[in-house]
């Protein structure tokens, strides 16, 4: 892996293990067909749910007819909202402050307000029976008016969603230092458009899947689910169902991807857990296709406004931002948090702009809520601020690098207070931004470009240097903001009397490779192989309080905490080697196993040690017994990777065709732990990313309801990529490590688009809105050419 | 009345029986009736082609077939690719050295349908490997670690050698 050092900064070291490209210690299962994820785990007396869902965005339930359903053979029962007394919603957890808050109904309550609702569920024998009977449930419903827009629902006299709101408006959220107009009237010029972010269904191969198994004797709930947080998970849904927490256990095994939406708590997983109760039976669900399009969070649906002030020299005055948010029929977990503090705060992007005003409005309609997608609020910022960044320059006859390079944020401005409330804590953009030119070989691009042109060819060039403040913490901070968790991560340490290892995280991975990275990290602290070292996650009556993988947070948070406990875990092996060598615990040095005192004199093994660690033989009364510890890294900021990327497409104006010929990504995530599995994350995001850019949208018919088969990227739809890194390494954590599993979703919308437009902006075109397809980018075409005939 | 059929698969190796109703998907089959969870569902339209085994040596969406269809025929499955030793296939040992798996849900599919471009295509191009696994989705890797796992297989299987070539930026 190419991974230059550019860097002038100091830097966190990488070591025996931390650096290296080292395989995956848990692909043979996966490799085998021996993966075990939720729908493979089957349990003696097993029930299976089918859902039944309303086809309606908005209608009154008249009246449920369940005889045909009860008579399939094979069916325990069909419930209702009724049967589940004592259910609470589903809550969001957060919820800026001043929001007005409706949950998920566990099943709805004669209303349903999105399509994919549900409405009443089947209990059988079989999933066959389930399936079966749910087709007969007859559920008689009366119509109501529907809105699906932000901007429709925050219309004075919009129907509303929820009739007990006075009207559709979920929150209003505002930034920024204000000046605006102040910066306008020291401006050449103002530049102003509108922006879409197209809604985007998260599509992760395996869909959601539960089984509830609440075990009588001892009073015990156990909850599988194809989760991201088990910890966060519990709690919510022990609240919701009035049950002790103590006695739950949720466990996720091999997670089928997650990208967000598996981070929630969903009315699926309420409902099941409550009939589990209540039937003393476990009850089995897996997630249909066509369930996960529509009942399944979605992402972004943001309707912006942008207004810059420019100086004739492209440096950018001030900024203000308008922009609609659809959060949906109910508030999801991340309800008005991500909208708007995931959005607003990080507007201003990488650049030092004097003046903002930023205000976000969130409104409730009659679609799927809406949450936390791979990037979460941060490439809905981006794609705004990049956006800007290239339009000003296409405006302004100036090279969109250069651009970039007059706003940005410079190093000895860090660490860096944004004024709409983030803090880049470090970043040395231009140098970043040089090396992706360097890759891309940027000026014969533009040759290129020029000499296209003279042929009739369209190939356009665009830029985006994005951040995605990550690997979120502090827990004073996220109570500020109304968001109910904490911003910790937990790790367990444990070297066993055999000198092998055992870490436990809070983290929990849904395909990142964690297996691998914590054990890398404890081997370089421990001074043993990775391969003596397992990594167990998901299990929460085994894993200490976690708050689980998101917001790429799992390497800087995670990792730190496994790096911090496996360090004193390796001080307290030192101490007793030193008691044994008869040396100083500084003098001890530990490799592969074997300690040794630094002048030479005898070594002892890590059996050894471990031995009368875990017997008190020959040690120290004072040192207490056992290696093990405990650590709850609790990080005071947050840190912001980001990079530079660069796209080029040639577009076809007879066809409207975006071909994507080249990408070029320069990412910055501080300290890498496995180059190799960074760019394994890198890829993964750059998919989703061209995917929302070229392809993706969740595609609502007029009756508000999702397309069944959103355009995912195929192997055909996308190009190689060309990856490399610099390193900036953060100071908010003892790996110097900042996040990465968003970078390339957050990165990529905005740099193929402002490519688009560069290839048609001699056209006339001056903007386009994802995905790219040959229809929207020819009806540009063509109004820029009405335009110029009646011109 | 429901009527049941009575079919034989060998999978993997195994010989298997099974009382299937006539609408059973061999996927079904597979995974509820004879506990084999390496496939996977991931659609209900043949598109994501999780559920993909080798029926008789050819790649089959699972999901797409009925189980009375694969009466008889010998079923492989991404656990029947490796030795029985446990050595993987070169085909899996390239997928381990490209980091072509993150989540892993696809790569029993995946795996089955690049053993079947493999077999008619020895030498495939960048380009062959994209058209031909276009009908199998992945929603982590972005392919390209993919596509140089396969090109990478196809590269020892000709030549005969057993290691595969390590990952290459």
């Amino acid at each position: 892996m190419n991974a230059p050092n550019l860097n002038t900064q100091q830097h966190a070291e990488t070591g025996k293990h931390t650096g290296k490209a080292m395989r995956r210690m848990e692909d043979t299962r996966f490799l085998t067909g021996r993966g075990r994820y939720v729908g493979d785990i089957t349990l003696p007396r097993q029930l299976y749910a089918h859902f039944v869902r309303s086809p309606h965005a908005h209608a009154r339930i008249l009246k449920v007819s369940t005889e045909a359903a009860l008579a399939v053979s094979g069916v325990k029962g069909v419930y209702c909202a009724n049967d589940l007394q004592g259910t609470r919603d589903v809550p969001p957890n957060w919820v800026l402050p001043g929001s007005q808050v409706k949950g998920r109904p566990a099943l709805a309550r004669e209303i349903v307000r999105h399509v994919g609702e549900c409405v009443a569920v089947v209990l059988a024998e079989s999933p066959e029976a389930a399936a079966d009977a749910g087709v007969l449930v007859d559920v008689a419903y009366d119509p109501l008016p529907t809105v699906f827009s932000a901007s429709d629902a925050l219309q004075d006299g919009a129907h509303k969603v929820h009739g007990d709101l006075p009207d559709n408006l979920a929150t209003t959220f505002k930034t920024g230092n204000g000046g605006y107009d102040e910066a306008l009237e020291k401006a050449d010029r103002e530049i102003a458009f509108n922006l879409r972010n197209q809604r985007l269904v998260p599509f992760p191969i395996e869909g959601r899947a539960v089984n509830a198994d609440f075990d009588p004797a001892t009073e015990r709930l156990t909850f599988y689910t194809a989760h991201q947080i088990p910890h966060m998970l519990r709690r919510m849904l022990a609240g919701a169902l009035g049950f002790p927490e103590h006695k739950l256990r949720v466990i996720s095994p091999d997670v089928g991807g997650g990208f967000g939406p598996k981070m929630h708590f969903y009315p699926e997983e309420l409902t099941l857990a409550r009939l589990s109760c209540l039937l003393k039976r476990p009850v089995k669900w897996t997630e249909r296709r066509s369930e996960n399009v529509a009942a399944t969070t979605h992402g972004r649906d943001h309707e912006m406004e942008v207004r810059v002030a420019v100086q004739k020299d492209g440096k950018v005055l001030g900024l203000k931002l308008d922009s609609k948010a659809n959060v949906g029929a109910y508030l999801s977990s991340m309800g008005t948090g991500v909208p708007t503090i995931n959005v607003a705060l990080f507007a201003l992007g990488v650049y030092a702009i004097p003046h903002s005003d930023v205000t976000i409005t969130c409104a409730y309609t009659n679609t799927t809520p809406v949450d936390a997608y791979r990037g979460a609020g941060r490439p809905e910022a981006a794609y705004m601020i990049e956006r800007v960044m290239d339009r000003v320059a296409l405006e302004l006859g100036l090279d969109p690098a250069e651009t970039r390079k007059r706003n940005f944020v410079q190093p000895d401005q860090m660490p860096y207070a944004q004024p709409t409330g983030t803090t880049l804590d470090t970043g040395e953009y231009a140098m970043t931004l040089d090396l992706a030119l360097k890759n891309a070989g940027y000026e014969g691009l533009r040759k290129e470009q020029e000499e296209a042109r003279k042929k009739g060819r369209y190939l356009g060039i665009g830029f985006s240097n994005y951040t995605e403040t990550c690997g979120m913490g502090n827990g004073f901070i996220l109570q500020f903001v109304g968001f109910d968790r904490g911003g910790y991560e937990s790790a367990v340490v444990r070297v066993h009397p055999d000198g092998r290892a055992t870490v436990l995280s809070g983290s929990h991975s849904h395909g990142q490779g964690h297996v691998t990275t914590f054990a890398q990290i404890a081997a370089d602290e421990l001074g043993i192989a990775p391969e003596q070292i397992e990594v167990l996650q998901g299990d929460t009556d085994m894993i200490p309080f976690g708050i689980g993988t998101f917001n790429s947070r799992s390497v800087p948070v995670g990792g730190s905490a496994v790096k911090v406990a496996a360090g004193r875990v390796a001080a307290k092996m030192r101490r007793i080697a030193a008691h044994l060598l008869q040396c100083e615990p500084d003098n001890v040095l530990i490799e592969e196993g074997i300690f040794k005192a630094a002048d030479g004199n005898g070594t002892v093994t890590i059996e050894r040690v471990a031995h009368a660690a875990w017997t008190g033989h020959d040690i120290p009364y004072e040192l207490g017994i056992g290696l093990e510890e405990t650590e709850f890294f609790h990080p005071q900021s947050m840190s912001s990777p980001y990079g530079a990327h660069i796209a080029l497409v040639e577009v076809d104006p007879e066809t409207g065709e975006v071909e994507l010929k080249r990408y070029i990504a320069v990412d910055d995530c501080g300290v890498i732990i496995n180059p190799l599995l960074a760019r394994g994350q890198v890829h993964g995001g750059l998919a989703q990313g061209i995917g929302q850019a070229l392809y993706e949208d969740a595609g609502f018919d007029a009756q508000g309801r999702p397309a069944l088969e959103p355009s995912i990227p195929r192997f055909d739809m996308l190009p190689r990529f060309e990856t490399d890194h610099t390193v900036t390494p953060t100071p908010t954590n003892p790996l110097g490590a900042k996040g990465l599993g968003e970078a390339g979703a957050i990165g990529a919308p905005p740099a193929i688009v402002n490519a688009a437009i560069d290839a048609l902006w001699g056209l006339g075109v001056r903007t386009l809105d994802m995905p790219l397809t040959p229809e929207r980018v020819l009806t540009s075409i063509r109004n820029a050419a009405n335009k110029e005939t009646e011109a | 009345m429901k009527s049941e059929l009575d079919i034989m698969l060998t999978v993997d190796g195994a010989k298997e029986r099974a009382t299937v109703e006539p609408r059973s998907l061999l996927i079904q089959v597979l995974r509820e009736k004879l506990g084999v969870t390496g496939p996977h569902i991931g659609c209900e339209s043949g598109r994501c082609g999780a559920c993909t085994v080798l029926v008789n040596g050819e790649a089959v969406k699972s999901c797409m077939m009925l189980a009375a269809q694969a009466d008889g025929a010998e079923i492989t499955t991404a656990a029947g690719l490796a030795a029985e030793d446990g050595t993987l296939h070169p085909l899996q040992q390239a997928f381990h050295e490209h980091h072509a798996l993150q989540c892993g849900y696809c790569t029993p599919g995946m795996l089955c349908a690049a053993m079947d471009l493999l077999k008619t295509n020895p030498n495939p191009d960048e380009n062959d490997v994209r058209q031909a696994l276009r009908g199998n989705l992945c929603r982590c890797t972005g392919y390209q670690h993919i596509v140089d796992a396969v090109l990478s297989a196809a590269e020892t299987l000709g030549s005969g050698a057993s290691a595969v070539k390590g990952a290459a930026e």
